[in-house]
């Protein structure tokens, strides 16, 4: 009840008294939400009798840098730099991230505001495609990958993760709510279908621009099957791969698991750096962008 | 602002007709195809050609040799057989999914609606709180949350500050333990409803203010508008959250299918045929939960309306 009142009562002055219930339950839940954080932080602080206790404890008691040692002094030992894994990462999830937004806002475009022969079929494709399990498709996928000839090069990380329905799916159901008015007023302006998707259509939906650009750099930053399966040169393998060889090559279980618990927390930090860049761009009320 | 739209409005509809359609119709085909070819490209190599295989393995049995490269024998429907009624390692897990996935969505829907209405009101520190929420997009993973089982981190029973004082409000100790793991169900399901969170706060953006001004100049009560207003408004959107959801979860690592999936892939006795045949039959488990959820949510919206 109280949550519908105070939607009625416009630009309330104060603090409403309603309003402190509503605080009362997203401070509840949103402290659950923090808590996949705080353990992720937690662990890689934790020695090895933490690690190993029982029963677990979910925080650190005595936090040390231990692990974190460990992790400089494995490295150090492989034969090629991080930096090159790091880079290896950078560049095939950049090229990845730009190439889907590209590839996947243009096809979405097309889906929702064009009509052309076929239309109705390719977006009953498109959702069909989502709803098939992609391990149905990876078991062929090594055959392609191999017969187009990117077996072994940066092409292979970046090609196969371009093919992401989900992504035109989310921008197709945002590029709907866009009125057609406002494509046909632009046109009628003398506007050509370039220039509508540009300047009119993309600045629109940027909101789902930026979360389909979070979704894949989660897909692609965290991928280590394409540098095992699609890759024979270890200096073109990427971080999280090397992040799991470390883990495996550590040899005994007890620096494992300290490897295990930092290299989680290296892999998350620029996950959240990049939301928070982007966070402001993701919750950008579409009410401002005049599609009201 | 109302003016702009209303201009939106009329000068297309009464200049369109008559001039432009033709010559428009023709040059937009050949557009559309040209938006949307770099898509049917990839989609083609890496989607329609990858699943022919897979068809064409499920019904071989698949072995591989240094020498002898790939070699497909024709076995027919016998690896769908061995999977539907000799092994049950598939069936038993199939079916608990199917179960748990259409008790959830619903679930999770209901919750992101919920939350994404909070978000909307005019509350202090409200950035702060839709970060969070959306938190879980960025750090989900099956590995992580796997992790936060075994050290506790999931239980509200590991915690015995919380324990103690909810046994102090309520004196029957099966109450409490329903209460609790009920709750850490909920917040399990909330870190999946992210995504949803995210299209529903978006389209609650879009509902102007003067739709609830007249609403309740009209008499209308809080509750009443929240039912014939708000959530009319964004049902529309509630089978796609439907959609992504059930392919999110169906997806998600914890889930016990992929890994019978991936394993069979490299087990002597079953290799990549059985393999193939397991995630046709899997998609198609995944198709049937969708047909039930979006069907019984398409239905309501249009006799909503």
């Amino acid at each position: 009840m109280s949550v519908v009142r105070s939607l009625i009562k416009f630009n309330p002055q104060k603090l409403h008294k309603d309003q402190w219930g509503f605080h009362l339950v997203l401070l509840i839940l949103s402290l659950f939400m923090l808590l996949p954080i705080v353990f992720i932080v937690n662990h890689a602080f934790k020695p090895f009798t933490e690690l190993f206790a029982y029963p677990p404890t979910f925080f650190v008691k005595m936090p040390t840098l231990e692990n974190f040692r460990l992790l400089i002094n494995f490295s150090a030992e492989s034969g090629i730099p991080a930096s090159r894994y790091v880079f290896n990462s950078l560049f095939t999830t950049t090229l990845v991230i730009l190439l889907t937004l590209l590839i996947s806002s243009l096809a979405a475009y097309a889906l929702s505001k064009l009509s052309f022969r076929g239309k109705h079929v390719f977006n009953k494709v498109n959702t069909l495609a989502l709803m098939f399990v992609p391990i149905a498709v990876a078991i062929p996928r090594f055959l392609i990958i191999e017969n187009l000839g990117i077996f072994n090069t940066y092409l292979a990380h970046i090609v196969p993760m371009l093919a992401m329905p989900i992504g035109i799916f989310l921008l197709k159901q945002f590029m709907d709510q866009v009125p057609d008015d406002l494509i046909e007023a632009s046109k009628m302006d003398g506007a050509g279908n370039w220039r509508v998707y540009w300047n009119v259509m993309l600045p629109l939906v940027k909101p789902a621009l930026v979360t389909v650009a979070i979704l894949t750099f989660q897909a692609s930053w965290g991928n280590s099957e394409s540098s095992s399966i699609f890759m024979d040169d270890e200096s073109l393998r990427t971080l999280p791969f090397y992040m799991n060889t470390l883990v495996a090559q550590s040899g005994n279980i007890v620096a494992g698991a300290g490897l295990a618990a930092v290299a989680g927390l290296v892999m998350f930090v620029p996950n959240i750096v990049l939301f928070i860049v982007l966070q402001n761009k993701v919750m950008d009320s579409m009410a401002h962008t005049g599609i009201k | 602002m109302i003016t702009e739209t209303k201009k939106g409005k009329v000068e297309p509809k009464i200049i369109k007709p008559v001039k432009t359609r033709l010559s428009l119709k023709s040059k937009q085909s050949w557009t559309g195809i040209l938006f949307i070819s770099p898509w049917i490209i990839g989609f083609l190599a890496f989607f329609a050609y990858p699943l022919y295989r897979t068809v064409f393995m499920s019904f071989h049995n698949v072995s591989f040799g240094l020498k002898t490269g790939w070699r497909y024998k024709w076995v027919g429907m016998e690896n769908y057989q061995r999977i539907m009624f000799e092994e049950t390692d598939f069936v038993v897990a199939a079916q608990n999914f199917f179960v748990q996935t259409l008790l959830y969505v619903p679930v999770i829907i209901a919750l992101s609606i919920i939350i994404a209405v909070l978000l909307n009101q005019k509350i202090k520190g409200k950035i702060i709180f839709r970060l969070l929420f959306f938190l879980p997009v960025i750090i989900l993973s099956g590995k992580l949350m796997e992790n936060m089982d075994t050290y506790g981190g999931m239980s509200l029973t590991a915690n015995e500050f919380i324990l103690e004082s909810l046994y102090m409000i309520i004196p029957s100790k099966d109450v409490v333990l329903l209460i609790t793991s009920l709750f850490e169900l909920i917040v399990q399901l909330l870190w999946f409803s992210a995504v949803p969170i995210l299209i529903f706060l978006a389209s609650l953006q879009k509902i102007s203010k003067e739709i609830y001004e007249a609403a309740s100049i009209d008499g209308a009560s809080p509750w009443s508008s929240f039912w014939k207003i708000t959530l009319p408004m964004v049902y529309p959107l509630v089978s796609v959250c439907v959609i992504y959801v059930v392919v999110f979860l169906a997806n998600f690592e914890t889930n016990p299918i992929n890994s019978i999936i991936m394993q069979s892939k490299y087990d002597g006795s079953r290799r990549e045929g059985y393999a193939s045949a397991l995630s046709i039959l899997y998609s198609l488990v995944q198709l049937a939960v969708i047909a039930i959820l979006y069907y019984s949510t398409h239905s309501r919206s249009t006799k909503g309306r």
